[in-house]
């Protein structure tokens, strides 16, 4: 028995574990929080302590399978890269790069290697119709991020520790761990602190979730008008004139938001978002007055309609009442890599426009809701093979139902997973995938997202089944198989056979090319700390001392300064509040909401996770449920526009009024593509509910937090 | 800081299943949870992760910090079995 340690790779908590490994057979024994980790371990849960379950899943997929009919049969990797690589060919040859599309999920997220080679593979390939998970998680926040400060990866990280008012929209930190483009490591347990010592803390949200219930006041706002109450904050600010000059910061635009507060009326505002006026007047001088205060907004804000402009709204506000890269504000983390020349290494900003609706990417990616239409509408530039990896858009995505459709009538599929999920059941191609746990990475993006300049090499602690391929390894062979050029760069291919031959010939296997290259080469290039240093700390590192001021430093505006005013976010803000408001048909309002043991569509093929139940159910109130004779338990249909669902209803009188919730990522199959089992699946897939051609017309994000939808008893 | 599990505790165990530290017992697997009162947190192992106060049926679970004063002790009772136990708390 051995113990490895390393850190968890499923959220951006990242917490330091301990893994006892049997290296006889090769198996985890228990995976365990790392207590000796300076930094973050306090927020493990049982997603990390079972996360070798599928590491041992009976169905994982340990050989690439070719489909035959309807099943699929073992083949090696180099039959797997030939057809696949003569496959794309003939798409490329026919009908031009763009006629192979890809989709990567949040898993790929926070493995370097995988996701450095995954680009490489489609500048390879040369298409631009890439689909990520961004377009469904957090894309407002990197097109605020390049409006207003020019980089659409800068993250500004909430400064817990000496923060007088939290204003936390749309976020259930207590499930969450505080994270999502950001990494608190204990966070809500350090805002609960901060609340014992007098802080104020005001949670946002329609559902009175455990977050919300222990704050010092809870606001029931309406779902998808996020925007309208810091609107009306703003505008309380600026009419009382209680905005404080930034620090940290020169701001352009006050005058354009000043003018956009002053159109907007306070009363209006109030009865979108459900909160009384008087309401928002008191949280807006609480939140100005303050000795030190953030806003902080997470998916309940995102992802809607107005979502965009909710982040927008959030931000103005922190950056109005100078609550930006200041102590207790939220602080820009430079971390250890260059994050401009990251970007313009794996996110150039294209030129490349959808086909059909013409819209821009955002970081390098289109948007999931555009998929299914660009593989069915004939045309040039139709999508004709798609690369499918780590990722299951069917379930994640909206609509899912129009893309399982679509993926259908591909000449090629192709997926790269541990095991055969619901948007792969298509695929032509089921490619095996590796588990962090096997897999040794160091992820320089990580850096920028922490609160304290820290940084941990993540070991393996298992060997990946024989005969396997590590996925960069994959994207390598096929791209050499292909004859193109890895990274879509002169001589890449050769270099690459090269070194192989020398690492061949020396015996000394880290000379031919691996991630590791990039890996030091980042970490050299950021001059901040030393990848040997970095190796040495087997527990994680905090390399330095938090240090304000930075963001400034990093602006990439063209006059250095912070554009507080878009001209695309007000002729939105403006939309928006043109918009009009309610729904006959679908009256309800359904949100969304995270569960601590499940991470979007990911983890339900595991047993152990999932306690003390497995399945989803719709949370309504009890007024709600009884205009519809629906009683606790009941069976019910849930319905909108796209689609429908039937699943059991929780009568909760946490439900504000006329909200209902489901949480996403549940329903997906799980195929047994080796043998002959029955799918197995859990819960109820609630995005089919949600429509793919309403979105945030500035994030390209769809409205899972504001679908329209109606409730009615399932009789019998 | 910590959870504490207090007298109205039902024994029924689901704490035990979401707990992802192991860090309350007995569970229904050790001999002493057929004649055990009550179950109890152990303070120096708990994450302070909320989720056994979450599945609790009979609200019986506490933050230390937010038990009412008539069940302050029960922060004491729960650190108190682990060292009776003999593990270090």
């Amino acid at each position: 028995m051995k113990t490895v340690h390393t850190h968890c790779r499923i959220c951006l908590a990242t917490c330091g574990i301990e893994v006892d490994v049997d290296e006889d057979a090769n198996r985890v024994h228990q995976i365990r929080p790392d207590r000796r980790n300076p930094y973050t371990w306090y927020d493990f849960c049982r997603k990390g302590r079972t996360a070798n379950e599928i590491v041992e899943h009976p169905r994982r997929i340990r050989s690439p399978m070719r489909r035959v009919g309807d099943r699929y049969v073992p083949a090696t990797y180099e039959e797997a890269t030939e057809d696949i690589a003569a496959r794309l060919n003939r798409v490329i040859d026919r009908h031009g790069p763009d006629a192979v599309g890809s989709y990567h999920g949040n898993p790929m997220g926070f493995e370097f290697s995988t996701t450095a080679f995954w680009t490489g593979l489609l500048d390879a390939i040369g298409t631009g119709n890439r689909f990520w998970v961004g377009s469904i998680d957090t894309n407002d926040i990197h097109v605020v991020a390049e409006e207003l400060y020019g980089n659409e990866l800068i993250s500004l990280v909430p400064d817990i520790d000496r923060c007088d008012c939290l204003l936390l929209v749309g976020m259930d930190p207590v499930v969450s761990k505080f994270n999502w483009a950001e990494n608190n490591p204990g966070g809500w347990n350090r805002v609960l602190e901060r609340q014992r010592q007098g802080a104020d803390v005001i949670v946002v949200d329609p559902r009175r979730s455990e977050s919300a219930a222990e704050a010092r006041t809870h606001v029931a706002i309406l779902p998808g008008q996020d925007w309208a109450l810091l609107l009306g904050m703003i505008k309380v600010v600026l009419e009382e004139r209680r905005e404080h000059p930034s620090r940290a910061l020169r701001l352009d635009g006050l005058a354009e938001i000043r003018s956009l507060a002053a159109e907007a009326d306070l009363d209006d505002l109030a009865a979108r978002c459900g909160v009384d006026a008087e309401a928002i007047r008191d949280l807006a001088r609480r939140f100005a007055t303050a000795r030190t205060a953030m806003c902080v907004t997470h998916t309940g804000v995102a992802h809607n309609e107005f979502g965009t402009i909710g982040e927008w709204f959030g931000a103005v506000l922190n950056l109005i009442t100078d609550r930006i890269d200041v102590p207790g504000g939220r602080r820009f983390e430079r971390g250890y890599v260059d994050i401009s020349l990251v970007m313009k290494m794996f996110a150039p900003s294209g030129e490349h426009r959808s086909r059909l609706r013409n819209l821009p990417p955002v970081v390098g990616f289109h948007s999931l809701a555009e998929l299914p239409d660009e593989i069915t509408t004939p045309g040039d530039g139709q999508i004709r093979a798609v690369l499918l990896a780590f990722g299951n858009p069917v379930v994640s995505g909206p609509d899912g139902g129009a893309l399982d459709a679509a993926l259908s009538q591909l000449d090629l599929l192709v997926a790269v997973d541990l095991v055969q999920r619901e948007s792969h059941r298509h695929a032509d191609w089921l490619i095996p995938g590796t588990h962090w746990l096997e897999r040794d990475d160091l992820h320089p993006l990580l850096g920028n997202l922490q609160e304290q300049p820290y940084v941990m090499y993540a070991s393996r602690a298992v060997q990946r089944p024989e005969g396997v391929m590590e996925e960069w390894e994959f994207f390598t062979e096929l791209a050499l198989a292909m004859d193109r050029n890895l990274f879509g760069k002169p001589g890449v291919n050769r270099l690459i056979r090269a070194s192989r031959r020398l690492a061949a010939l020396t015996g000394r296997p880290k000379l031919a090319m691996n991630p590791e290259w990039l890996q030091r080469l980042l970490v050299l290039l950021g001059r901040r700390i030393k990848f040997a240093d970095i190796l040495e700390h087997e527990h994680g590192w905090i390399y330095d001392e938090p240090r304000y001021g930075d963001l400034a430093g990093v602006l990439a505006t063209p006059n250095k300064k912070v554009r507080l005013a878009p001209p695309r976010f007000l002729a939105d803000a403006r939309r928006a509040l043109a918009a009009p408001a309610g729904d006959g048909e679908f009256p309800l309002m359904l949100v969304n909401k995270r569960a601590r043991e499940s991470m979007n569509s990911w983890l339900n093929e595991s047993p152990g996770v999932h306690r003390p139940r497995r399945m989803t159910v719709v949370e309504v109130h009890p007024e709600d449920a009884a205009a519809r004779g629906i009683s606790n338990g009941d069976l019910v249909r849930l319905s909108s526009q796209a689609g429908a669902v039937e699943l059991r209803a929780e009568v909760s009188d946490a439900m504000r009024p006329g909200v209902v919730c489901v949480p996403h990522g549940w329903g997906s199959r799980v195929f047994d593509a080796g043998g002959a089992g029955e799918p197995v699946a859990h819960g109820v897939n609630r995005n089919l509910l949600v429509d793919r051609q309403r979105i945030d017309a500035l994030s390209q994000t769809p409205a899972f937090n504001s679908t329209g939808v109606r409730l009615d008893p399932v009789e019998g | 800081m910590a959870y504490a599990i207090t007298q109205t505790c039902c024994n029924d165990a689901v704490c035990v299943e979401v707990c992802p530290v192991d860090c309350i017992h007995p569970t229904p697997a050790e001999p002493e949870y057929a004649t055990a009162e009550q179950l109890y947190i152990d303070p120096g192992i708990c994450v302070d992760c909320n989720a056994c106060l979450e599945v609790c049926p009979v609200d019986a679970i506490y933050r230390s910090q937010n038990l009412p004063p008539n069940l302050e002790r029960f922060a004491d009772i729960n650190a108190g079995y682990f060292r009776e136990a003999g593990v270090p708390a």
